[in-house]
């Protein structure tokens, strides 16, 4: 998956390319609006990360200069959060947005959403190591054993699990499964992540839900 | 429209006495000149008839026609004095017998001869067309030698020249247009003078005002001695002044406490980070240092949330989304996620089931309740419990989270809902709360037009409630 940043912040820019280098992606970074436009045209990005204050021609510009030719997605990043702004870049054709500052878990799981986007069909059963998650049923079984979950306890998992490698954040987490949808100052999420692996990790070897410290939680099978 | 638009108090005041003084001068001149004309004619006629009966009089002493044509003279005499007044007397063959200055025009239309028997009126009286102007006209029969044996009919005709009193009416008119005029210009003068008199206090507001900044922003109007309006409009001012002072009081403390609340965490930082960096450490050490780094800036973006978030609620800037809430769902969905902190705290988290509707903004309602939910968890000792609970009444619905625990000392109790606030100053180590959660409460409840209160009773239970209109 080819990544284009167009960021002007030096510090900024070194960053999200380093963290989304190490996260899989191949990237390119822009400093100008003008580089990341003449960038964004002459080659094929799966998605371009696109901040919107740039020296010389901002990010709408470039935006809507793109738009004419092509059809990349875009997410915009803004430091502005009025309802205008997002409104306008919605408009523009950008496919989504994050406000600064955000988490860089926050930031990868936006850039995955974008890319998967289009008929994402949820697996029915899912297999990671010796879990099975059985989605319709809504049954766990670990090992052999058959274990007990909350409804919540489910939810948590499922989401994990269907995303697996993938750090989520906790407000990702809050809204996916509580449907909290504001940035709430309390550690539910770290406490359904300890009651989850109490069930589904603790009596046993391999472990499968991992903190990423600083950035939130995932799951996947390791050595 | 502009131009009038922008034309100052005085001169437009001035204006409209001038305006006003025309118009009622107009009228009452108009009034009178029309009341003068009427009596001069009354006069005059009055004056015709009078001429009529000497005439008559006259007639009855003349013993034939013979005598009067042979001493016209008392006749003659008669309107001798009075200019414009003409008299003819014909005899019954309709001869003319006596003939004061000629008319200058034919005396026509001759209205009907008023009968000897009666006097005449002076609806008797004719209009003719004399070369002055509109003249008046009458003929009578008197009889010559009354019960003489030559006593014959005459027919009397008096008649005045339009001209003399026409005069007399243009220059009264031209009198009453000088005056109207110099009157209208005395008024806007005078009228000019006497509202930029009473102006001056105005003008003493406009001073004041002028000196208000927002740094003396202590400036009062003196209302007493002022006119009744000004006293009123300076009231007003001042109550806006003691809001304004107020708002920027409260939002100068308010810029102090987020920088002095922002200044801990990016001290911590701070330090932090130049310690570990004084001298090697192992990777250990380092992920360790970044982890609590990362720990404080999502605390500062935290603080950078809420406060903008505040910050819009006080501008009314954030669109509301009113829908019709089921408590039961909403009660359930905050159950939930507080099921987890709420047991490891000990504490049992109960919601009524009873489904009440309410009418609020969805994320906002849940943020609201969340934070209160949050807050009550962490200040019930163990074993404690946390009820949510909904009420409907005609006003609207009440929506409360109560707690038992140790409630709250009454001196934090006026300043719990201020930003930054923190009653326990212990807690303020706690690196999660940001010391807005209830001020977001009241911030949120202000934007529904509803309240939050506090109630803390004997039984040390505290209760928040919500009120929602509606």
């Amino acid at each position: 998956m080819r990544l284009l940043i167009v960021e002007d912040e030096p510090k900024t820019g070194d960053y999200l390319h380093r963290g989304l280098l190490e996260s899989g992606f191949v990237v390119d970074l822009a400093r100008t609006g003008l580089d990341g436009l003449a960038l964004a045209i002459a080659q094929d990005y799966d998605l371009i990360v696109l901040d919107v204050m740039l020296p010389g021609m901002d990010g709408w510009s470039v935006l809507r200069k793109l738009r004419e030719r092509k059809e990349t997605p875009v997410l915009f990043l803004t430091a502005r959060d009025d309802v205008a702004d997002r409104v306008k870049g919605l408009e523009l054709g950008a496919d989504d947005y994050l406000v600064k500052p955000f988490a860089f878990a926050e930031l990868l799981a936006r850039i995955r959403t974008l890319l998967r986007r289009g008929p994402v069909r949820d697996a029915e059963l899912i297999q990671l190591a010796d879990l099975e998650i059985d989605v319709l049923k809504r049954r766990v079984v670990r090992g052999g054993i058959r274990i007990d979950l909350t409804a919540k306890e489910f939810a948590l998992l499922h989401l994990l699990a269907k995303r697996p490698g993938e750090v989520l954040s906790r407000s990702l987490i809050a809204s996916q499964v509580w449907d909290m949808n504001f940035d709430s100052d309390t550690n539910v999420v770290d406490v359904a992540i300890r009651r989850l692996r109490l069930k589904i990790d603790d009596p046993f070897l391999t472990k499968l839900v991992h903190t990423v410290r600083g950035m939130g939680y995932l799951m996947e099978q390791r050595e | 429209m502009s131009a009038a638009k922008s034309l100052s108090i005085t001169a437009r005041l001035a204006l409209l006495f001038a305006a006003v003084t025309v118009v009622t001068f107009a009228a009452v001149g108009t009034y009178l000149y029309q009341a003068l004309a009427q009596q001069l004619e009354r006069r005059d006629d009055r004056e015709l008839i009078g001429k009529v009966m000497l005439a008559r009089h006259l007639l009855r002493e003349a013993p034939s026609i013979g005598d009067v044509l042979r001493d016209p003279h008392p006749f003659i005499d008669a309107v001798f004095e009075h200019p414009g007044l003409i008299l003819r007397l014909m005899g019954p063959d309709g001869r003319v017998l006596v003939q004061s200055t000629p008319p200058s025009r034919a005396l026509l239309p001759l209205p009907v001869s008023v009968p000897a028997e009666r006097n005449p009126l002076a609806s008797d009286i004719g209009n003719w067309q004399s070369a002055a102007g509109m003249g008046r006209l009458v003929t009578a029969t008197g009889h010559v030698g009354e019960g003489m044996p030559e006593s014959a009919p005459v027919t009397i005709v008096i008649a005045r020249e339009g001209s003399n009193q026409a005069g007399l009416l243009q220059e009264y008119g031209r009198n009453l247009f000088l005056a109207v005029g110099s009157g209208a210009l005395l008024a806007a003068i005078f009228g000019f003078l006497i509202v930029r008199l009473s102006m001056r206090p105005l003008r003493s507001v406009i001073g004041k005002a002028n000196d208000i900044s927002t740094l003396r922003l202590n400036t009062r109007l003196t209302v007493e001695g002022a006119p009744t309006e000004l006293r009123e409009l300076g009231t007003a001012f001042n109550a806006m002044l003691d809001r304004l002072e107020d708002g920027v009081q409260r939002l100068s403390r308010f810029a102090a406490d987020l920088a002095h609340d922002l200044r801990t965490p990016i001290n911590t930082l701070m330090v932090e980070t130049q310690v570990a960096l004084a001298r090697p450490r192992s990777i250990d050490e380092y992920q360790t240092l970044l982890v609590s780094n990362t720990e404080e800036y999502e605390q500062l973006a935290r603080m950078i949330e809420n406060t903008l978030f505040l910050a819009r609620a006080d501008n009314a800037q954030l669109a509301l989304h009113q829908e019709k809430l089921s408590t039961r769902i909403e009660f359930d969905r905050i159950c939930s996620y507080f099921e987890g902190p709420a047991e490891e705290a000990g504490v049992s988290l109960t919601a009524q089931i009873e489904d009440v509707s309410v009418c609020a903004d969805p994320i906002l309602f849940q943020r609201a309740v969340s934070n209160l939910v949050s807050n009550a968890i962490s200040h019930t000792p163990r074993g404690g419990t946390v009820h949510l609970a909904a009420s409907e009444s005609p006003q609207g619905t009440d929506v409360s989270v109560d707690n038992s625990g140790p409630g709250i000392a009454p001196q934090h109790l006026p300043h719990i809902f201020d930003r930054y606030y923190r009653a326990d100053a212990a807690r303020s180590a706690s690196p999660q709360s940001t010391g807005l959660g209830l001020a977001i409460v009241r911030a949120i409840m202000q934007l529904h037009r509803g309240e939050v209160d506090v109630n803390i009773s004997d039984k040390k239970h505290t209760t928040f409630a919500l009120h929602f209109r509606c």
